[in-house]
């Protein structure tokens, strides 16, 4: 099957695809976010080992 | 007891956590190629529903993770509660998002299906009505997390609410279902599925345990940065973050 | 023992009621929005008695359970801002018995008057008249239900920032059950369904696991808040 006649999925395609899709984007949204926040953690635990031993009471986010 | 809080020490789930990322990242990966290309190209359309039932193939997998992660985030929730285990608490706060996800795309697929078959993007159909309050559940427990700035309070007064919220998801999802029924002939729900192939089955299982890697690993990675912040102040995460600048 | 503990719940109850009663406006508040919101809704519809009929007992029932959702946040703040909630927590009594006692007092005097007023707004509607008993009988099963459900997030949202939106987000979503049930069972004896005892049976169960649940959830909450 080649690969026009794949993405063409009869009557219903832009469902489909639509549904398809949107998973994908959740799931990217779901692996980038994290790594976003990962480094964010390390950038503020890199700082806060420059200014010293004094407590930080800021938030995660 | 002494065991769990051994190897529940979040400084070793820290260490456990990462050698395993890469593996159930990697497992995710392969169970998904897989399970797409099965999904979409393998198995053979339906005779009634053409090729709108391969939606099912993310549809299912996403409504069934979004019960489990609610219950996991439950038991998780309810055993940071009842033996005050730190990490138990932080898994219970990231599986939050992570259900919460699975919800929103169990909706919009399962409206993108409802469309080629009922002719509508939404019915009041039973499993939708139940995933939309499960949905708001989630919304409200990320809410009451997101206004106590004590993480310890934080962690209990959403523990609470976890449990009072799995106690009432049979009642609800049962409650709904009876509605339904009173109001809908039964021909018109996702759930009555003509019946169901072999060649939908295996997609279907490989897809369901993608999306189940797929949570585990995101919550071995959200842990993690999780732990680090909380722990800022321990002598091993400061020794950490210094043999890495 | 239990004479002992049911004099200490009888007098944390009619102090309830003297101190809800002092405070009537508030009281007042939740009976009132009952009262706007479901004149709200003919204006909004149309005043065709047709298709009242068959949006009453949803409208009455959706007013009745945002009008108890609206009196929670009165349930426990003014205790915890002028300090009497510690009082009552290290009172000898178990701490779910005096909550129960609070909720009990708070349910007299906002879901008791909202069932008795009910019937004036049923009327309203175009409710057969066949249907009021059961929408009054629904109510006065449902309303303790609600403000029971209720006093678990009003409890954890103690002195949190936003605590009375908070409160409404947590708690709707644990509401559908009794709402289903209840709007069923008034829909059901106004003749657009089955016999209405059933539903009503199951308000009645749904009460007895509220009774059984809530206060010692609401009293957990509340340990947690003042901790």
């Amino acid at each position: 099957m080649s690969l026009p006649a794949f993405l063409q999925m009869g009557r219903f395609t832009v469902f489909i695809w639509g549904a398809y899709g949107f998973a994908a984007v959740v799931v990217v949204w779901n692996i980038v976010q994290p790594l976003i926040q990962k480094r964010k953690v390390w950038e503020r635990l890199r700082r806060n080992l420059d200014d010293g031993e004094e407590e930080i009471h800021e938030e995660t986010e | 007891m002494k065991l769990i809080h051994k190897y529940g020490a979040p400084k070793r789930f820290y260490d456990l956590a990462g050698s395993m990322v890469p593996w159930l990242a990697a497992l995710t990966a392969v169970l998904m190629v897989v399970g797409l290309y099965l999904g979409l190209y393998w198995a053979p359309r339906d005779y009634q529903q053409g090729n709108a039932y391969r939606i099912m193939f993310i549809h299912v997998p996403n409504a069934w993770m979004s019960m489990m992660a609610y219950v996991a985030m439950a038991v998780l929730a309810a055993a940071g509660y009842i033996w005050n285990m730190r990490l138990a608490d932080i898994l219970a706060k990231v599986t939050a998002p992570l259900g919460a996800s699975f919800t929103l795309t169990a909706l919009v697929t399962g409206s993108l299906w409802g469309k080629p078959m009922w002719g509508t993007y939404w019915v009041w159909d039973a499993r939708l009505t139940s995933e939309l309050i499960l949905f708001f559940l989630y919304v409200g427990y990320m809410a009451l997390q997101a206004s106590i700035d004590d993480p310890r309070r934080a962690a209990h007064a959403s523990a609470i609410l976890a449990i009072v919220g799995v106690v009432n998801i049979p009642i609800i999802h049962y409650s709904v279902y009876w509605w339904h029924t009173l109001h809908q002939p039964a021909s018109l729900t996702l759930t009555n599925q003509p019946k169901i192939y072999i060649t939908m089955l295996i997609p279907l299982i490989m897809m369901s345990l993608a999306f189940m890697f797929f949570y585990l690993t995101m919550l071995c990675v959200r842990a993690r940065s999780e732990i680090l912040w909380r722990e800022r102040n321990a002598d091993w995460v400061r020794k950490l973050v210094g043999s890495r600048t | 023992m239990i004479a002992d503990l049911l004099g200490g719940m009888r007098a944390v109850f009619v102090r309830e009621l003297l101190v809800f009663w002092r405070r009537s406006t508030e009281v007042m508040t939740a009976l009132v929005f009952f009262v706007i919101v479901t004149t709200l809704f003919p204006l909004a519809i149309g005043p065709e008695r047709r298709e009242l009929m068959l949006v009453a007992p949803g409208v009455l029932w959706v007013a009745a359970l945002l009008a108890t959702t609206l009196s929670l946040n009165h349930l426990f703040a003014s205790d915890y801002q002028d300090g009497s909630l510690e009082q009552v927590l290290m009172s000898p009594y178990p701490l779910s018995a005096m909550v129960l006692a609070k909720i009990a007092a708070h349910w007299v005097l906002t879901g008791l008057p909202l069932a008795l007023l009910s019937p004036l707004l049923a009327i309203q509607m175009a409710l057969p008249t066949k249907a009021i008993g059961t929408l009054v009988g629904s109510l006065l099963l449902g309303t303790p239900t609600l403000t029971l459900i209720g006093a678990v997030p009003a409890a954890l949202t103690l002195g949190v920032r936003g605590g009375g939106v908070l409160v409404s987000l947590l708690v709707l979503p644990l509401y559908t059950p009794v709402l289903i049930f209840g709007a069923e069972a008034v829909a059901a004896s106004a003749g657009q369904g089955f016999a209405s005892v059933a539903h009503l049976s199951l308000l009645g169960a749904f009460l007895a696991l509220a009774l059984s649940f809530a206060p010692w959830a609401s009293s957990a909450a509340l340990r947690v808040s003042l901790d």
